[in-house]
């Protein structure tokens, strides 16, 4: 038979077990409040929405597709703009070191709303036409003038010279993350960008 | 009486067909300028539905229902801007007008519910009052069942018969 000391100990047992239970609706809610570093998420994929076959050798007047996503790992809701640009190889590309975004227009932004630990997913056409080749004080100079991007043309107006270490006319469509700062009321370069190097050609 | 009616009909027509013309440019168009002005306007009125849909989280509110519209309103603006690109200004305008309306009954409604949740607990409050609440009654049900159990077992102690054997 037990003792009275053991019964003790049971009822003590119980009592913490249930306290124990008791804390476990405020513990979730205090520990889902504290999280880590928040930070967001940009990403390309190609067009088998994977990270490989993405498009590289661009025909003018053919049409190509990726996939742009976002996700939010802030903590809380945010509002994201998602600009897309397009730089020829020796345009600056934006610095995450000191969050300095292209100088270039935008061509296409995307407006952007997520919740905490959302993913915002979309697929982004984008075709070149009016696409030129010229021999100017005797380099070789590909001119874009229109880029498509989701059917609709933009004006473009760039050209890059032939690079002849690489064989081709390179260009490089970035996809910048900006972020609306609600202490500021504007959006802020998030310091986050994806590119994707495209070697233009002007026949089809 | 007919012959007099086709008359005045086929007059009435010629006048409209002359009219048209003339009247036509009397019609505003919308301008690319007008476009622009209206998307910023849009621009904006979401950017201030952002920031209402954000003190309403900070409150405490479940904004999923709110963040769905704003995406909403992000995509008829980004339809905008790509009806601007394309020349189409009218419906450039149109759309735009109706993201900041849109965005508008968002901040709206993003205000009655914080306004809502500041007269509500917040749940952290509700779960640590539930622990507490719990904690206490538990305790207490165990002491009253321990100050039961402890003469009912010294009861039951001191009816056995203890024997030595051997």
């Amino acid at each position: 038979m037990w003792s009275l000391d053991d019964y003790r100990y049971i009822f003590v047992f119980v009592g913490l077990i249930g306290i124990i239970l008791l804390s476990v609706p405020s513990a979730s809610i205090l520990i889902s409040s504290q999280q880590g570093d928040p930070f967001s998420e940009l990403y390309i994929l190609g067009s088998e929405h994977i990270a490989e076959k993405y498009p590289f050798n661009i025909s003018s007047d053919s049409d190509y597709s990726v996939y742009l996503g976002v996700v939010n790992h802030l903590g809380s809701s945010a509002f994201y703009e998602v600009d897309l640009k397009l730089l020829n190889s020796s345009d600056a590309v934006p610095d995450t070191a000191s969050g300095v975004s292209s100088p270039l227009p935008v061509l296409y932004s995307y407006n952007v709303f997520l919740l905490d630990g959302q993913t915002w997913e979309t697929i982004s056409d984008f075709s070149f036409s009016n696409v030129t080749i010229h021999e100017l004080s005797g380099r070789t100079v590909l001119y874009v003038g229109v880029m498509n991007i989701n059917h609709i043309p933009v004006q473009v107006d760039n050209s890059v010279e032939w690079d002849s270490e690489n064989s081709g006319y390179f260009y490089r469509f970035v996809v910048e993350l900006w972020r609306y700062n609600t202490t500021s009321n504007a959006f802020r370069f998030d310091g986050r960008f994806v590119s994707l190097w495209l070697n233009v050609t002007s026949s089809g | 009486m007919s012959l007099q009616f086709s008359v005045r009909f086929l007059a009435a027509i010629a006048i409209v067909a002359i009219l048209f013309p003339v009247a036509t440019p009397l019609i505003p168009a919308e301008s690319a300028q007008n476009a622009s002005v209206e998307i910023a306007n849009a621009s904006q009125a979401l950017s201030a539905a952002f920031i209402k849909v954000s003190e309403a989280e900070r409150d405490g509110v479940n904004v999923s229902g709110l963040t769905n519209r704003l995406n909403k309103a992000g995509g008829i603006l980004t339809s905008a801007q790509e009806a601007l690109e394309e020349g189409n200004y009218s419906g450039a305008v149109s759309q735009a007008v109706s993201v900041t309306d849109f965005a508008n009954g968002i901040a709206l409604d993003a205000t009655g519910l914080m306004n809502q949740a500041a007269t509500q607990p917040s749940s952290l409050l509700l779960s640590l009052l539930f622990t507490l609440v719990g904690s206490v009654a538990l305790v207490a049900v165990l002491f009253l069942m321990w100050r039961r159990f402890k003469p009912y077992y010294t009861r039951k102690l001191l009816k056995t018969n203890p024997r030595l054997s051997g």
